[in-house]
């Protein structure tokens, strides 16, 4: 516990301040970059192997013991890793630096007993996928659902309280084009990691509605959304009045929140992270995600900071704006 | 079979006729709406200088020439944007932004100014407009790309020249109007 005072929260109005320790984990037994990417290849052809077994039923021989193997491998790789508490480590590291409130999120889990059905989830995380499951589940143009692993309490540099939910995951880029090789941050590599955002805050000004933006799948203009003035906008984002208690269709609260500049920086922000956003009354939700493409943890660390607090603050760049 | 073939070929043929052509349409459309965005953050420009003038005269009675100077520009850049010309509007938005500014700066170097009237809130909502204008002016030049593009490229081009469907010019700055608009403002009272 770091104290007593109150933080803002977009889906109980507020909590009291708290930051879950997490112990550093050791070292572990890191395995060689080419051991992992030759367990993807592997568990690709296994794959590959078992959709040929319906057909000719020798390839299972090959299929089975390879997924096997390499699905062992690399559950087994991150063990002896200590992936998940070097990723937990990291999370706290960056709550303790900021001084942000901080809980990581209990994995997802079939219970062991009971209903084979009954699938709890972390009270925390399912707030948020009831309040906000657009962002959160996979769909054209979100092919990676968001099921997050920690969360944040924090403020940007300009004060302005915010939530955060963060997920990682591991990325291979061996088969991957050229530009998934590298970040944002000058880096390049075959493995590395991808995080995984969704930000809220408040915009200090009732809308009056609920408005998704989320992305359209493959940046094409889709035909049935709301509009605006730019033709950059509406490739890059499907737009639609969820709820309007205004009356009116909601369409004119909506375009005032999407001011030019709002939308200059949506684009922006979409391109930088894939962004997406949900208008829900005075918050706004917003989720996207960006990579740290390097397999060496003290780099990850390093560059992991700047782009969570980038993130947040690219986040909440469009607020004036939104008049 | 070959009467078949001809007729879904007849039809394919005026199906992507149909789809370009109104492709081309609501292009055309979609620059139009961009350049309203634009001509409405101008506008809310041109309705704050009074305000701004007003607000900094108070406070600086001794001198008029600064402020007839940014009611002329102002004045100008209403009767360009009334003649919808981009080139003539960038050229006064310009001149109008460049008095603007030599105010500000001189404004921000002589506190007292901003304390005795009513200037920062006035020079906040310059800003935002400022802001606002740059945003609409991108995503009107999107619109432009984006329309010419169209007209530029197979089969566009076919159906563009044979409705005369025009290519936009984006509201861009010439470089002369650029430096104007971004050189180290110089005022003299």
């Amino acid at each position: 516990m770091a104290g007593t005072r109150d933080i803002w929260d977009p889906f109980v109005g507020t909590l009291p301040f708290e930051r879950q320790k997490v112990a550093q984990p050791g070292e572990g037994v890191k395995l060689p970059g080419w051991i992992n990417t030759m367990l993807v290849l592997l568990a690709i052809a296994a794959a590959i192997a078992i959709f040929v077994a319906f057909f000719w039923r020798p390839a299972a021989w090959f299929g089975i013991p390879a997924l096997a193997i390499s699905v062992g491998g690399l559950i087994g790789g991150d063990t002896l890793a200590k992936t998940a508490g070097k990723r937990d480590w990291l999370f706290f590291r960056l709550a303790e630096k900021n001084g942000w409130a901080f809980r990581l999120i209990e994995p997802q889990m079939r219970a062991r007993r009971g209903s084979r059905s009954h699938r709890p989830v972390d009270p925390f995380a399912a707030r948020v996928y009831q309040k906000i499951p657009q962002l959160c589940r996979s769909r054209p143009g979100q092919l990676i659902p968001l099921q997050f692993q920690a969360m944040f309490w924090g403020g940007t540099k300009t004060d302005i309280p915010f939530w955060l939910g963060l997920q990682q995951y591991e990325v291979d880029a061996t088969l991957a084009v050229e530009a998934i090789k590298k970040d944002g941050f000058g880096g390049r590599g075959l493995q590395g990691k991808l995080f995984n955002m969704a930000i809220a805050y408040n915009l200090e000004r009732d809308t009056g509605i609920r408005a998704h933006l989320l992305a359209e799948p493959f940046d094409r203009d889709g035909w049935r959304d709301i509009k605006t003035e730019s033709v950059e906008f509406n490739r890059r984002f499907k737009i639609a009045i969820a709820d309007d208690r205004v009356g009116d269709g909601g369409q004119l609260a909506l375009l005032r929140a999407l001011t030019p500049a709002t939308q200059s920086v949506l684009i922006d922000l979409h391109d930088r992270y894939q962004a997406q956003l949900v208008i829900d009354g005075a918050t706004i939700y917003l989720a996207g995600h960006d990579r740290v493409m390097s397999d060496e943890d003290d780099v990850v660390a390093a560059r992991f900071g700047a782009l969570v607090e980038q993130f947040a603050e690219a986040a909440v760049s469009f607020k004036h704006f939104a008049e | 079979m070959t009467g078949l073939i001809l007729t879904l070929l007849l039809v394919a043929v005026l199906g992507i006729y149909i789809l370009v052509y109104n492709g081309l349409g609501r292009a055309v459309t979609q620059v139009d709406q961009g350049w309203a965005g634009i001509e409405v953050q101008l506008k809310r420009r041109h309705d704050l200088v009074p305000g701004l003038v007003t607000a900094v005269k108070s406070a600086l009675k001794h001198e008029n020439a600064i402020f007839d100077r940014i009611l002329d520009a102002r004045t100008e850049a209403m009767k360009a944007m009334a003649g919808h010309d981009p080139e003539t509007m960038a050229h006064t938005e310009a001149a109008l932004a460049s008095s603007l500014k030599g105010l500000i700066a001189y404004v921000e170097d002589n506190p007292e100014i901003t304390a005795t009237a009513n200037v920062a809130t006035f020079q906040k909502q310059l800003e935002e407009t400022e802001d606002q204008i740059a945003a609409s002016r991108r995503l009107y030049n999107g619109n432009v790309q984006n329309l010419n593009a169209r007209i530029v490229t197979f089969p566009g081009n076919i159906i563009a020249s044979a409705h005369r469907f025009r290519q936009a010019k984006p509201f861009e700055m010439t470089p002369a109007e650029r430096a104007v608009t971004y050189e180290r403002p110089q005022i003299d009272l």
